[in-house]
């Protein structure tokens, strides 16, 4: 069976891609936002809910649902787009953000539409040079446009977008931390409740959402919700941006629908394995989504079938791993880029992951023993739960999946 | 009421509580590291952790950060909570830790060290080298030790949140991360200090105890810092009379280290202080061993001086003021002493020498007990806490810090803050207040108007007015009756002398000093007691006040130091200090706060209530006063103002767990008795303000250190004070029309020039430490003189 992309965000990256607005006018651009602007926000929101768009940054949480907790009270919201792509395998957004600035810029005039905010952020992050150039020209020609700013297009409704660069941290991808190092402060999560849909930047209302989620807005409103919920499976809707790196031969940005390929399948499509190596396992959504090994592989990529294998679909950055890297060296430098992101606010996750990395760093060159992976466990158990955020908690999940899937091979395999 | 079930019983809770303080309340003590009773709670050190139950699903969630609900069953001593969290958490904060506890000195208080005793391991599996950190100094009030810290981002959440500063902060992440100062050399706050007392280990410890004590070997004395009218509690900590353990204490066969304060830490008083000291009340105290400290009572004859004993001087005093006049007897003090004493020394002064010459300060005519009917404050210094407006005079920042935990905390509620002053000062400059900048000779009219929308409720809803007692007359009656007009207005008063609400209240009325200094030149004073103040020190205008005291033939001059004007002195008595003595001191607000001796007397010195004692008893008079209870209980007999304060209030308790030693220090919390004041308001009708021309001027300001009358005699102030740096402030503007480029002269002095913007066009500041330039001589008695 041949493998077709089902590409929907990916067509607007296609041939010149549409960095202009000329392109992307031509690519059918802007003609979802007329429609939304003729269409009342509540309704917008039911069509998101009604194609069943799940976040794609990450966690999954549907994107519709997330709207409808901002208190409709008239007051200040904000949107803001977590364009801070900092998990390892991941570079699905940097191709929407180079190449097709515009559908970002429309998505997010939807988005505030619908949720009535006024002002929306996107927190860039710092790497992304050109992007940040590419994004900045395309919001100068959004306001040249009068897409952007006051009365657009004619209605009501007003809307100002600014781009933030961060400064270079991982945990401010985490949608508290992003907001605090927005606001000038340490990049530090905050404790939820309240969550940011109740209060959030500057103690306003805010909708955080990642930036391939804001792009398929346009899509949905041009095509309806009901069209989009018959793409994909019933509870992973859509299409879905995959990012195939690591051990294949060509690796590449691709659309599929939800449930229509298995992980195996990516591979082959990224032309195989790379010469004269055997697979080891797929790490199926970014590095802090635990491996898939042997026959796991064929699962559907979809969120159900990834959480029923105890792992993540995550943002959906496929990196394979074959057997000529120690097993030893990709697990310790996993846990060092936790431990070096760790933001430090809290004990687990701040003291927990380096003390895993010096073990792991132990283990790597040959010195490690039986009683090692006893405490590498054990560091897991002090985390598991204990944290903050999301970061020391996937940190000790992929650690402790690798002990469990590969024991005291991690040891004999240096 | 709703409940919560911890380890399976049933507790109650009200709305808003979070599970520690449920589970504290009950006895169930949770341990904490990041987690203080008085400030807000991130839940980042996890050793809190608990197992949360609610509709059949557990989680693992931070006691001190979670909010009881309905229903929930919570379990503090599982295996999972013991092994991994609270054994984890302990194994995770000693990774790093260097365990150089023997020469650390939070070593005894140390609440890293208790906690590991109780719930932490006995050995750690960590086997790699430990972090290290450059130290450095950025404050002679903290001594760092980065290499100790655990994180807990209280020192940084405190500086940040309740002491309004930028500087310090926590920097880095994860294994690296460390607190430090930024783009400063020194720290500026003025509430450091605190922050070692809130460090749960010794990564910050007190800079002015560094190696001199171990925790127990030392004794807290209940005490009140002495520098401002606020009376900020504090306990004075001197080492323990009868210790366990052995210690260097005979000296030459004397226990000279009796002698000593080792530091000063604070005391709760939730209604003064607030816990918080600023480093003012904070490290004041080596003024106690000054080395202008007086020993023996003096006497000078022909020109030489003789120590004599107190039964021979007192005699000597009497024989010479026996037989003069009531009107050639004049007393200025400072207000420094307790009530007790001012109520003896109100007898002698009032009741047997009859004496109207009565002066604390320079202002005379009393504004307040005109308007208010008694001269008191008739708001609170919790006042401040629910105010929606508050409109300030002066300088809070240099004259009465600790006000400044209060503006900062209101300002974040939301209160609208105005400054008036004649230069930004801080609680401006950092955008906490409104500021309002006049030349000093348009305050009558600024204060006028200020008053005209106070009386027509232009300030919406509770307004406190915070103001000096040393503004002009006009001014402060202006404002006085603005407020009674108001709807909801009130007047915090700030004694500019320490105790002078005190001397006040025991029956005393201030005489402007100037008043006695007139007639002193004039030869009608033949005695004077010079009373814990020194008139050259605190007042300007010296060539004036000199040629009084010479003119004077009896000076008794009782102090604890010898400052300038003792030389004019016939009869030199020493005083013991507020640490060496028991009394009680009537803060700005009419609260009676008790302190007590914690240091035994300087060599002869003895309280000035026995030294007024004696002198009473030699008029014949006999008093049945053997201690300071007697004269407290004649004072309630007597003063109906203080008839129902009690004198001996019981700290109250809290239930916190007594081991955490950061947090043992709150256990005990004290409440003093407010005195009951009589007010008879009067409607009176605003004074019309007097124009006056604007001319470029010389003015005294206060700071904190250096016009303090105990900061300014410490070492430790030295290098925020620099005492031999003499500088005037002006902007650039008034230096401009003035034609003064680098050095400003007046008469034959010299001054460098400091270009500071923030000062109102016209006006030179000048911010004294006492009697270091001759600039006293040529200003008016207001600190101010005309170029």
């Amino acid at each position: 069976m041949e493998l077709v992309e089902k590409r929907l965000i990916l067509s607007y990256t296609d041939d010149e891609g549409s960095i202009t607005i000329e392109n992307y006018i031509k690519k059918g651009g802007y003609k979802a936002l007329r429609k939304a602007l003729e269409m009342r926000p509540e309704e917008i929101i039911e069509e998101v809910k009604k194609s069943g768009l799940r976040g794609r940054g990450g966690a999954g949480f549907p994107t519709g649902q997330k709207w409808s907790f901002v208190p409709n009270d008239g007051n200040e919201h904000y949107l803001v787009i977590n364009a801070d792509e900092g998990e390892p395998g991941t570079f699905k957004d940097r191709e929407i953000l180079e190449k097709a600035p515009h559908l970002l810029i429309e998505g997010a005039i939807i988005s505030a539409y619908a949720i009535k905010a006024n002002e929306g952020f996107i927190y860039l992050r710092a790497e992304y040079m050109d992007a940040f150039k590419i994004l900045k020209d395309a919001i100068i020609e959004a306001y040249n446009n009068s897409l952007l700013g006051k009365n657009i297009l004619g209605s009501n409704f007003s809307f100002d977008l600014h781009l933030y660069p961060g400064a270079g941290a991982y945990i401010c991808g985490e949608e508290t931390a992003l907001l605090n190092s927005l606001e000038g402060k340490r990049g530090i999560p905050r404790l939820k409740p309240p969550f940011p849909a109740i209060k959030g930047l500057y103690g306003k209302p805010t909708v955080v959402n990642n930036v391939e989620t804001i792009a398929n807005i346009p899509i949905i409103i041009n095509n309806g919700g009901d069209w989009y919920k018959k793409l994909g499976t019933e509870k992973s809707t859509g299409t879905k941006i995959f990012t195939i790196s690591g051990a294949v031969k060509e690796p590449k940005v691709c659309e599929f629908e939800l449930g229509k390929i298995t992980f195996r399948q990516l591979i082959e499509y990224a032309g195989g394995i790379r010469e004269g190596s055997k697979l080891v396992g797929v790490i199926p959504g970014g590095l802090s989504a635990p491996i898939l090994i042997n026959d796991e592989i064929d699962i559907p990529a979809t969120y159900e079938d990834c959480s029923l294998k105890n792992t993540m679909l995550g943002s959906g950055a496929v990196i394979v791993i074959d057997d000529k890297i120690p097993l030893a060296k990709i697990i310790r430098r996993s846990i060092q880029f936790f431990a070096f992101e760790s933001c430090g606010w809290c004990t687990p996750c701040r003291d927990g992951l380096p003390w895993a990395t010096r073990i792991l760093r132990k283990i790597e060159v040959g010195n490690g023993r039986r009683e090692d992976l006893d405490t590498l466990y054990e560091i897991c158990n002090y985390i598991k739960g204990k944290t903050f955020c999301a970061l020391g908690e996937g940190a000790q999940w992929i650690l402790r999946v690798y002990i469990e899937k590969f024991g005291e091979k991690i040891l004999t395999q240096g | 009421m709703p409940k919560i079930v911890i380890d399976k019983k049933e507790y109650e809770f009200k709305d808003g509580e979070t599970i520690l303080e449920v589970a504290w309340r009950n006895n169930i003590f949770i341990p904490v590291f990041c987690y203080h009773p008085k400030m807000p709670y991130v839940a980042a050190c996890r050793i809190c952790n608990v197992e949360v139950r609610i509709s059949n699903s557990t989680r693992i969630m931070p006691a001190c950060a979670t909010l009881c609900q309905e229903n929930m069953e919570i379990i503090t001593n599982s295996n999972v909570i013991k092994n991994d969290i609270q054994k984890g958490v302990l194994e995770l904060l000693l990774l790093n830790h260097p365990l150089d506890c023997p020469t650390c000195d939070a070593g005894g208080e140390c609440d890293l060290q208790e906690l590991t005793l109780r719930f932490g391991s006995d050995r750690s599996r960590y086997e790699f080298p430990k972090r290290e950190f450059e130290r450095k100094n950025f404050s002679p009030f903290l001594d760092l030790y980065p290499n100790r810290c655990i994180e807990c981002d209280r020192c940084s959440r405190f500086f940040h949140l309740i002491g309004g500063g930028t500087e310090w902060g926590t920097y880095n992440r994860g294994w690296y991360e460390v607190f430090g100062v930024w783009k400063k050399e020194i720290i500026e706050n003025e509430f450091s200090g605190n922050m070692w007392e809130i460090c749960p280990l010794g990564a910050i410890n007190d800079g002015s105890y560094k190696f001199k004590a171990r925790p127990w070997e030392i004794e807290s004395i209940e005490s009140i810092a002495p520098d401002d009218s606020i009376g900020s509690n504090i306990y004075v900590d001197i080492r323990k009379k009868y210790p366990k353990s052995r210690g260097p204490f005979e000296i030459g066969g004397r226990r000279t280290n009796l002698f000593k304060v080792y530091r000063i830490t604070s005391r709760d008083n939730p209604k003064v202080n607030d816990y918080w000291l600023s480093d003012r009340e904070r490290y004041s105290y080596s003024w106690i061993n000054a080395n202008n400290r007086i020993a023996y009572p003096t006497i000078k004859e022909n020109g030489t001086y003789r120590s004599v004993n107190w039964e021979y001087i007192l005699d000597a005093i009497y024989s010479d003021i026996k037989d003069v006049n009531s009107e050639e007897v004049a007393l200025i003090t400072s207000a420094r002493s307790s009530n007790e004493s001012a109520y003896l020394s109100k007898i002698l002064f009032k009741e047997i020498l009859f004496t109207e010459n009565v002066g604390f300060s320079e202002i005379g005519e009393d504004a307040i007990e005109e308007v208010f009917g008694y001269s008191i404050s008739n708001a609170t210094i919790s006042d401040i806490d629910d105010a929606k407006n508050i409109i300030i005079f002066g300088d809070i920042k240099n004259s009465f810090p600790i006000l400044g935990i209060r503006l900062i905390r209101s300002s974040r509620n939301g209160a609208n803050i105005f400054v008036y002053n004649y230069y930004k000062e801080r609680y401006i400059l950092e955008n906490w207040a409104k500021g309002i900048i006049f030349h000093p000779y348009e305050i009558e009219k600024v204060a006028y108007e200020l008053s005209l929308k106070v009386k027509n409720n232009e300030f919406r809803g509770k307004t406190v007015l915070i103001l000096p007692d040393n503004l002009p007359y006009r001014v402060l009656r202006n404002l006085l009756i603005a407020s009674i007009y108001h709807d909801n207005a009130k007047v915090l008063i700030l004694r500019t002398k320490p105790n002078k609400q005190g001397f006040i209240d025991v029956g005393f009325k201030d005489k402007s000093i100037y008043e006695i200094i007139e007639k002193a030149n004039l030869g009608k004073i033949k005695v004077l007691f010079l009373w814990h103040t020194d008139l050259l020190l605190e007042y300007p205008n010296r060539s004036e006040i000199e040629s009084a005291l010479s003119k004077i033939p009896i000076v008794i001059y009782i102090s604890p130091f010898a400052d300038y004007s003792i030389k004019y002195a016939k009869y030199i008595l020493p005083e013991t200090t507020i640490f060496e003595e028991d009394g009680s001191r009537t803060n700005t607000e009419g609260r009676v706060q008790i302190h007590k001796q914690a240091l035994l007397n300087y060599e002869d010195s003895m309280p000035s209530w026995w030294i007024f004692k004696g002198l009473i008893k030699r008029f014949g008079i006999s008093l049945k006063i053997d201690s300071i209870e007697d004269i407290r209980k004649l004072m309630k007999k007597e003063i109906y103002y203080y008839s129902e304060v009690d004198f001996d209030k019981r700290p109250r308790y809290r239930n916190y767990p007594p081991f955490i030693p950061s947090i043992r220090k709150l256990i005990k919390y004290y409440e003093y008795d407010l005195a009951k004041y009589p007010m008879r308001y009067k409607n009176l009708k605003l004074i019309e303000p007097e124009a006056k021309e604007v001319k470029p001027l010389v003015i005294l300001s206060p700071h904190i250190y250096k016009s303090s009358y105990y900061a300014s005699r410490c070492e430790i102030f030295y290098s925020y004070i620099k005492p031999y740096i003499r500088t005037i402030e002006a902007n650039s503007k008034t230096i401009a029309s003035l034609s003064i480029d680098e050095k400003f002269k007046l008469e034959d002095e010299e001054f460098s020039i400091v270009v500071n913007e923030n000062v109102v066009d016209n006006v030179l500041i000048y911010r004294p430490l006492f009697f270091d330039s001759k600039i006293n001589l040529y200003l008016n008695k207001y600190g101010s003189r005309e170029i």
